[in-house]
């Protein structure tokens, strides 16, 4: 067996910072309207405030946790073997988020349904543990961990609010929209999470493209 | 901020187009629109003598906000809005005939905002819409406000109006087993009768709708094979079910079938190109229209009966492309 | 090339090594939690059991804790009605007898299960405890129509229910002067006769395959006491 095999070829931490990390995972990168990643929980669980946070919460909780334990064994990974390294770690986290939710949020949990066991196939942990955790060190790994929480934070809470104020009139349960305002039943349905989702990254691709067209003339 | 002025490049000395190059130049979108307008106005006249003002607002409400959702969206996508190619009234008239007199004014100018923003312009406006605006606009409001387009909606007791007191025929079917005291055809086929404000005279699109096959500005071949095929499954249904209160002939002048065939299923963007496509097209509609109404919980099937069609029209293009004339031509690579 | 016997552990040790700290972890994670989670499933279905059995004046403003086996029902007035669940399964339905701790039973509770207009519907259904008339029913699941088969989860719908005999099937009506001509009657929802007529379904075979069954287990159990009549209307 060669040595090189032993380890990933930029196992040394010479990638961005995890200040670079942080930021980038917020809005250049952000996993929902960006890399257009884990669009399972975005467009299911999104139709009110409280599970749409709950998900982030559970999903945050599972992104660091996995990203970090990751980095921390990243010298011991073997290059063919390391995607299976990453589910069986994830995996593990989501099982111990979900029996946590039904311990103590359990409204939440039954809520949730299948969308918490359901973490372990969101791309945008795999993805952090493959282009982050699994190269760089843990504190790297954690900053980029809660850079991309705080971006997925932004895309489920900015459809959720959409569809939960249209669709209920309420944000996070509290009543905002008078009651003479009419309440749009489908954007707390199947469709009105596609129809917020698709209106929501048109509007974040229209304000990227504005300045570029503007430097253009 | 100011728009931008467009670079036209200097014309080439050959100049090469795609065909067809032989074109009738006076028919053009603006024209074929016209006379779909000109062709709504004895339903729009119809519902207007039935509904009174309620018909009149509704229509108003969507033709308004129609144009005003293509003249913002056309704004958004940096074009010229289109507003005079009368597309977008054509889609709000009809948008607002499909509509009940009750529905609220807000159904009619968020499902015209609907029609145009998520059923034409996201798809790149005018001939590229897969799905046709106004049904677009139609199932939008139909699920968001469920309870102001459901059968029970169109009823008020307290109406002005002694017909708008009464349930819809389609209703009357769905509801009660056995005996109903189904309005007869002649007030169905006159029009005498509630229901959504341009569906309740087959009379009525009978004559626009003649008026614009003979202008051919609708293929002629949908109305008749949507007709054809409601009335097949018509029969078909009422051999299955003789119990059943809607005969054949209510299956056809009850609801929305007249103005489905005539004005909705012939929109030329969203229907297939050859005759044979328009009545494999046509046939899918009439045969989808009359199993809605027969087996699902809402009364009328127009709606999802042609958006269903409509995302089947590429593929009925692909299996019904004409022979040209003097037989198949052999293209490179062996594909027909 | 390596023969595949000879690297495996090589290749192998990290993700053997991990599957058992991992297990473990889990192991651990789930002994702990375990109770507190079949605790939480049992507190939510127990908790809707006095709104099924009690009329719903005695319940106005009324808090309600589980405990155990035990139902404290703390009205708005500061007194506290001790309620005590026993647990049976009765011809394949789950059944909660409610009594009053120490007493004889104020009423039963019967899960149903049956398909809906979309998905299964799972509810419950309150039985008096003379089994002569139904006291509420509570959906406990439902994927139907939003704002329209959805319905079914709600006051105007559930009233139908309430006091209602259970001797006779539900039917389901689409008039309301004909639903108010006599107990029994069901108003279908507008334009969701289907889910109307599915829970009247499963309440009707819940009932009429419990019913039987427990007067049955109540007359022998006490020949000379009649059924206890509770508050239910």
């Amino acid at each position: 067996m060669a040595v090189a095999e032993l380890e990933l070829p930029a196992a040394v931490d010479d990638g961005p910072t995890a200040a670079e990390r942080f930021i980038a995972g917020i809005l250049p990168e952000n996993p929902t309207f960006r890399q257009l990643l884990g669009m399972c929980p975005t467009l299911a669980v999104t139709a009110a405030m409280k599970p749409a946070l709950t998900m982030v919460a559970a999903t945050a909780f599972v992104l660091i946790s996995a990203n970090v334990m990751v980095s921390l064994i990243r010298h011991l990974l073997k290059p063919h073997l390391r995607i299976l390294v990453f589910t069986l770690t994830i995996a593990t986290f989501v099982t111990i988020a979900d029996r946590l939710l039904a311990a103590y949020l359990y409204p939440m949990s039954v809520a949730l349904g299948p969308y918490v066991p359901l973490i372990i196939v969101n791309c945008i942990i795999i993805a952090r543990c493959e282009v982050c955790g699994s190269k760089q060190g843990p504190f790297t790994a954690f900053a980029d961990a809660a850079g991309n929480s705080l971006g997925f934070l932004i895309g489920l809470g900015s459809v959720a609010t959409v569809r939960e104020i249209l669709g209920m009139g309420t944000w996070f349960g509290l009543p905002v929209l008078p009651a003479v305002v009419p309440r749009w039943v489908i954007m707390v349905m199947p469709p009105g999470a596609f129809i917020a989702l698709a209106l929501l990254l048109a509007l974040v691709n229209w304000y990227q493209a504005r300045p570029k067209r503007r430097a253009e003339v | 901020m100011t728009a931008e002025p467009v670079r036209i490049a200097p014309a080439p000395a050959l100049h090469v187009a795609p065909g067809p190059h032989l074109t009738v130049s006076d028919f053009t979108a603006r024209r074929m629109m016209a006379d779909v307008l000109l062709a709504l106005l004895p339903v729009a006249g119809v519902a207007v003598w039935i509904f009174r003002w309620y018909a009149v607002l509704q229509i108003a409400v969507c033709v308004a906000a129609a144009l005003l959702a293509e003249a913002l969206f056309s704004r958004l996508r940096r074009r010229r809005a289109p507003l005079d190619d009368l597309s977008a009234a054509v889609t709000g008239a009809i948008l607002g005939l499909s509509l009940p007199w009750s529905a609220p004014w807000y159904v009619g100018a968020i499902g015209a905002f609907a029609a145009i923003g998520l059923g034409k312009a996201a798809f790149g406006g005018l001939g590229q819409n897969i799905f046709n605006p106004a049904m677009v606009g139609r199932a939008f409001v139909m699920v968001a406000f469920a309870a102001s387009l459901a059968g029970g909606a169109y009823v008020r007791a307290e109406a002005a109006l002694p017909i708008l007191t009464q349930a819809t025929p389609l209703s009357l079917a769905k509801g009660t087993a056995g005996a109903v005291a189904l309005p007869g055809l002649w007030p169905l086929f006159l029009g005498n009768v509630n229901g959504s404000l341009g569906e309740t005279s087959a009379l009525a699109c009978l004559v626009g709708g003649l008026y614009l096959c003979w202008r051919r500005s609708a293929a002629w071949q949908i109305p008749v094979w949507t007709l054809a095929g409601a009335a097949a499954a018509a029969v078909v249904a009422n051999l299955l079910d003789p119990a059943t209160p809607l005969t054949v002939l209510h299956h056809l002048f009850a609801g929305a079938l007249f103005f489905c065939a005539f004005f909705i299923a012939t929109d030329p963007v969203t229907s297939p190109l050859s005759p044979r496509g328009r009545a494999v097209f046509g046939f899918g509609v009439g045969v989808l229209v009359v199993l809605i109404r027969t087996l699902s919980s809402y009364p009328e099937g127009v709606v999802f009966a042609i958006l269903l069609m409509n995302s089947v029209t590429p593929l009925i293009n692909r299996g019904t492309v004409p022979k040209p004339f003097g037989g198949a031509v052999e293209l490179p690579g062996g594909a027909k | 090339m390596n023969p595949p016997r000879a690297s495996f552990f090589s290749q192998s040790w990290l993700i053997l090594l991990l599957g058992l700290l991992f297990g473990g972890a889990l192991v651990a994670v789930h002994t702990n939690l375990s109770p507190v989670i079949a605790a939480n499933q049992r507190a939510e279905t127990l908790r809707q059991l006095p709104g099924l059995v009690l009329p719903a004046a005695e319940l106005a403003g009324a808090e309600i804790t589980v405990s155990g086996d035990r139902i404290a029902v703390r009205r708005a007035s500061g007194e506290t009605l001790d309620l005590a669940v026993a647990e049976s399964e009765v011809a394949g339905h789950q059944l909660y007898t409610l009594a009053a701790a120490g007493g004889a039973p104020l009423g039963y509770v019967v899960r149903g299960i049956g398909s809906g207009y979309a998905d299964d519907i799972d509810l419950l259904v309150g039985l008096s405890g003379d089994l002569e008339r139904l006291t509420g029913l509570f959906v406990l699941s439902q994927k139907e129509t939003p704002a329209l088969g959805d319905e079914i989860t709600k006051e105007p719908f559930r009233r139908w229910f309430t006091g209602a005999p259970a001797t006779a099937p539900l039917v389901v009506v689409k008039s309301a002067a004909e639903a108010e001509s006599a107990p029994g009657r069901v108003l279908a929802l507008t334009a969701a006769t289907i889910s109307s007529r599915s829970v009247c379904d499963i309440v009707n075979a819940t009932v009429a395959a419990v019913r039987p069954q427990l007067a049955a287990a109540a007359s022998a159990a006490a020949p000379a006491e009649e059924g206890e009549t509770d508050g239910g209307r």
